[in-house]
């Protein structure tokens, strides 16, 4: 019965678009350098511009604190934000095609609930089974330890899910089992931090509030290859998924091998939400609302445009979010997901009661 | 109007019956508290001069004066005392009152509004805290202790007998930090006549609403509140007055306050003060003692120039790590290194600590010298009751020519790897 009336709800808007004008992707881009600069240049420590460029340019009479400030703390944190935003906003489009649900986000298939479980687990057993010395040899504690741990928890629940995923057709079951997940690494997670220290809780609750700052050059390193890895896998897959948003038959009709794209785009869309949320914490918001936002600003749903979109509007949206959760000006950070939640759930609001609509389900 | 006369004289009798009895009834409690309070005074100081008799106040002859500690008051009125906790926990809006009643004597009434009564001396004490153990032997009161939260995590070595002879119950209900909480049934086997908790202001992590539920003796200890390293060992005199132990409280903390002030008047004309910081960032977020709280005052009695020092917070800071680094990276010494147990470690938890001055040179130092198998740290326990000795660690870290041949109890010197103790 609804069909009939989107598409003429839709045919009244014109048609969908099947590109972007060269001035909206100049202005798009625009914005994501700006929102760089932005959060190169405003911090707790007041720098002014000037000398942020003489730094980035290699000048000098720049004072050594403010040199380090800005080459070991405010650009990993930058390009932190900028590969974060990029993959949430990337990982949440394709949840959202796949289960064809607009509620999806990166985190559905309990992802981020595995990478909590490896922290807790990482955290506590630091101290509570005497493994402390081995792991100290091994150089496995502190933030890289946290790192790791996270990546081989949301590495296992991928594991298990890809494994569902084989077996069961549905994605219905898919979203179901995710969320079991979700449940019980919590309950776990929650068990786990009864016994644990109080610096220990510290720790993980600092994890759970998620920030760029704690991302260093030499974590940037797995970091980076890692999203650039699921967002290429993004860009090849723009067009299977166009044709998962007309339903598996029909993509199946039109030759896509509907089971291997669904594995490609569970794999890659964990491969982002993974590393992300191991080296920044689970962080909220940006991978259900950045689809939205550039399915609604750019009224469509061709991947092909969204992909490049949702990359560019995902890095300037976790900038800005970044430069508002450090209050310029102030000494204090505040807690990211706070933040990106504040700003960005009100935006979301807005657009939608302007009367368009959530998601398109037909390109 | 006919019903009522009969009434109001059936009423204005019933009124002048249990006004007459209500006197026979003072009366008589009031021989009986007597007596009490004189078979009382017996059983406690045997065979000391009846006191009881004579003028009230003659019951507490040893008072405590609370000189440095902003968190407590005690007043002395004849058979009890009146302690006001105003501080219990960081922007606390109410404070909590106890009166201490020697035993077998009645409270006055015009005293104990709101507050709780507590019989004294208390015979079995049951502790939230490892941080107050320390103060028992310094009493002479060790045996008042039958239930500790954390057993696993004592130093003090009287407590540590008493649990291993299994005098000292665990009531703890294993869990850890702040949420640690007690175990009602087994604090029930322990039969406390007080039991001595810490409060937040929290109610997920606060117990004594429970406990006072219960209708246990719960007395809210407000130490941590204080924001000198004097004003925190004050509280043993807190401690002491539920035993009547002020006159050993008053010598103890007098002894230890009068080193303590030696050896800080011996740092305040140094003429180069070296400047620190202290502890470690959480994921950006770096928890840096406020200028104007205990760290802060334990650094500059110490003679270095804590680099927040002008500061007037007297918690903890927040920081975004950029302030930190602006300000600290080229301050003299590190303290404080939380769970960092080496350089290595530091490294581990961010590589970028490898910039600060005083990582490059080597002078970071930690308090975690003292930790018990279950890694317990006595920096907490032992230290919070000597900080006359906490001060000497760190006087001998920032001018060791002032202390030839000190060794240090609590703080040492990261090594560039750990070494595997516990």
């Amino acid at each position: 019965m609804t069909i009939p009336a989107r598409t003429e709800s839709r045919t009244g808007e014109g048609m969908p678009r099947t590109h972007l004008s060269t001035t909206a992707w100049l202005l798009l881009f625009s914005v994501a350098v700006a929102a760089f600069g932005l959060e190169l240049c405003l911090g707790s420590v007041f720098i002014p511009p000037g000398q942020v460029w003489a730094v980035l340019t290699g000048l000098g009479g720049v004072p050594d604190a403010w040199r380090e400030i800005i080459v070991l703390y405010r650009l990993p944190r930058a390009f932190t934000a900028m590969l974060a935003g990029a993959a949430l906003g990337m990982a949440g489009l394709k949840m959202q095609t796949l289960f064809r649900n607009p509620l999806a986000d990166p985190f559905v298939l309990g992802i981020s609930s595995g990478a909590s479980l490896g922290v807790a687990l990482v955290i506590l057993a630091a101290w509570g089974f005497g493994l402390r010395p081995l792991m100290e040899k091994t150089g496995f504690l502190g933030n890289a330890s946290l790192v790791m741990a996270a990546v081989a928890g949301s590495g296992a629940v991928l594991c298990v899910v890809m494994g569902i995923a084989r077996r069961v057709e549905s994605n219905l079951t898919l979203l179901i089992v995710g969320l079991m997940f979700g449940y019980i690494s919590s309950a776990l997670v929650n068990v786990l931090l009864l016994f644990a220290l109080e610096h220990q809780v510290q720790s993980y609750l600092a994890w759970t509030f998620g920030s760029y700052a704690g991302v260093t050059w030499r974590q940037l390193g797995v970091l980076t290859p890692a999203v650039a890895a699921g967002l290429a896998l993004a860009g090849v897959l723009a067009k299977p998924l166009n044709a998962l948003l007309l339903g598996e038959g029909y993509a199946r009709s039109m030759g896509v091998n509907v089971a291997g794209v669904r594995r490609w785009i569970i794999l890659g869309a964990s491969l982002l939400s993974g590393t992300v949320t191991a080296y920044c914490g689970p962080i909220g918001f940006l991978g259900i609302a950045v689809p939205h936002l550039c399915r609604l600003i750019h009224r469509t749903s061709d991947h092909r445009i969204l992909v490049p979109a949702v990359i560019l509007t995902g890095a300037a949206l976790s900038l800005l979010a970044d430069v508002m959760a450090q209050a310029p000006g102030s000494r204090v950070l505040l807690p990211l997901n706070s933040v990106t939640s504040l700003i960005g759930a009100p935006v979301v609001i807005g657009i939608i009661l302007r009367g368009r609509r959530i998601m398109e389900v037909a390109p | 109007m006919r019903f009522l006369s009969p009434l109001r004289s059936v009423r204005t009798d019933r009124r002048v019956f249990s006004g007459g009895l209500l006197v026979v009834l003072l009366t008589l409690s009031a021989l009986w508290g007597l007596m009490g309070a004189w078979n009382e005074v017996h059983a406690t100081w045997g065979a000391s001069p009846p006191v009881a008799v004579g003028p009230p106040e003659d019951l507490f002859p040893n008072q405590a004066r609370v000189r440095y500690a902003r968190g407590f008051t005690i007043e002395y009125h004849g058979t009890c005392k009146r302690l006001e906790v105003r501080r219990p926990w960081r922007d606390a809006g109410i404070g909590f009152s106890y009166i201490l009643v020697q035993r077998g004597c009645d409270p006055p009434p015009d005293l104990t509004g709101g507050a709780m009564v507590v019989p004294i001396p208390v015979e079995r004490m049951a502790l939230l805290s490892t941080a107050w153990t320390a103060f028992f032997p310094m009493l002479g009161v060790e045996d008042a202790v039958v239930g500790l939260a954390g057993c696993e995590w004592v130093h003090t070595p009287e407590i540590v007998a008493r649990i291993r002879q299994g005098r000292v119950q665990e009531i703890g209900d294993g869990g850890r930090g702040m949420n640690r909480g007690i175990h009602l049934e087994r604090l029930i086997l322990v039969r406390p006549d007080a039991v001595m908790v810490y409060a937040t202001g929290i109610p997920e992590y606060d117990q004594h609403p429970k406990l006072l539920e219960a209708g246990f003796k719960t007395v809210i200890n407000g130490s941590h509140m204080e924001s000198t390293p004097l004003g925190r060992l004050e509280w043993i005199k807190f401690v002491a007055a539920f035993f009547n132990r002020e006159a050993d409280a008053e010598r103890v903390f007098d002894d230890i306050a009068l080193r303590y002030e030696t050896l800080a008047a011996k740092t305040r004309n140094v003429t180069r003060r070296p400047t620190a910081f202290c502890n470690v960032a959480f994921r950006g977020t770096w928890y840096m003692p406020g200028g104007a709280g205990y760290n802060a005052r334990f650094l500059e009695d110490a003679g270095a120039r804590y680099v927040w020092r002008e500061d007037t917070t007297a918690g903890v800071m927040p920081l975004a790590i950029e302030t930190v680094v602006e300000r600290a990276r080229d301050a003299e010494f590190w303290i404080d290194t939380n769970q960092a147990r080496s350089l290595q470690e530091l490294l581990a938890m961010d590589e970028r600590y490898g910039s600060f001055a005083s990582f490059r040179s080597g002078k970071v130092f930690n308090n975690d010298a003292r930790l018990n198998a279950n890694g317990g740290n006595d920096y907490w326990e032992t230290g919070a009751a000597r900080p006359d000795l906490v001060l000497a660690d760190l006087v001998s870290i920032f001018h060791p020519e002032l202390l030839p041949g000190h060794r240090r109890m609590w703080y040492r010197q990261l090594p560039p790897v750990a070494e595997h103790g516990p």
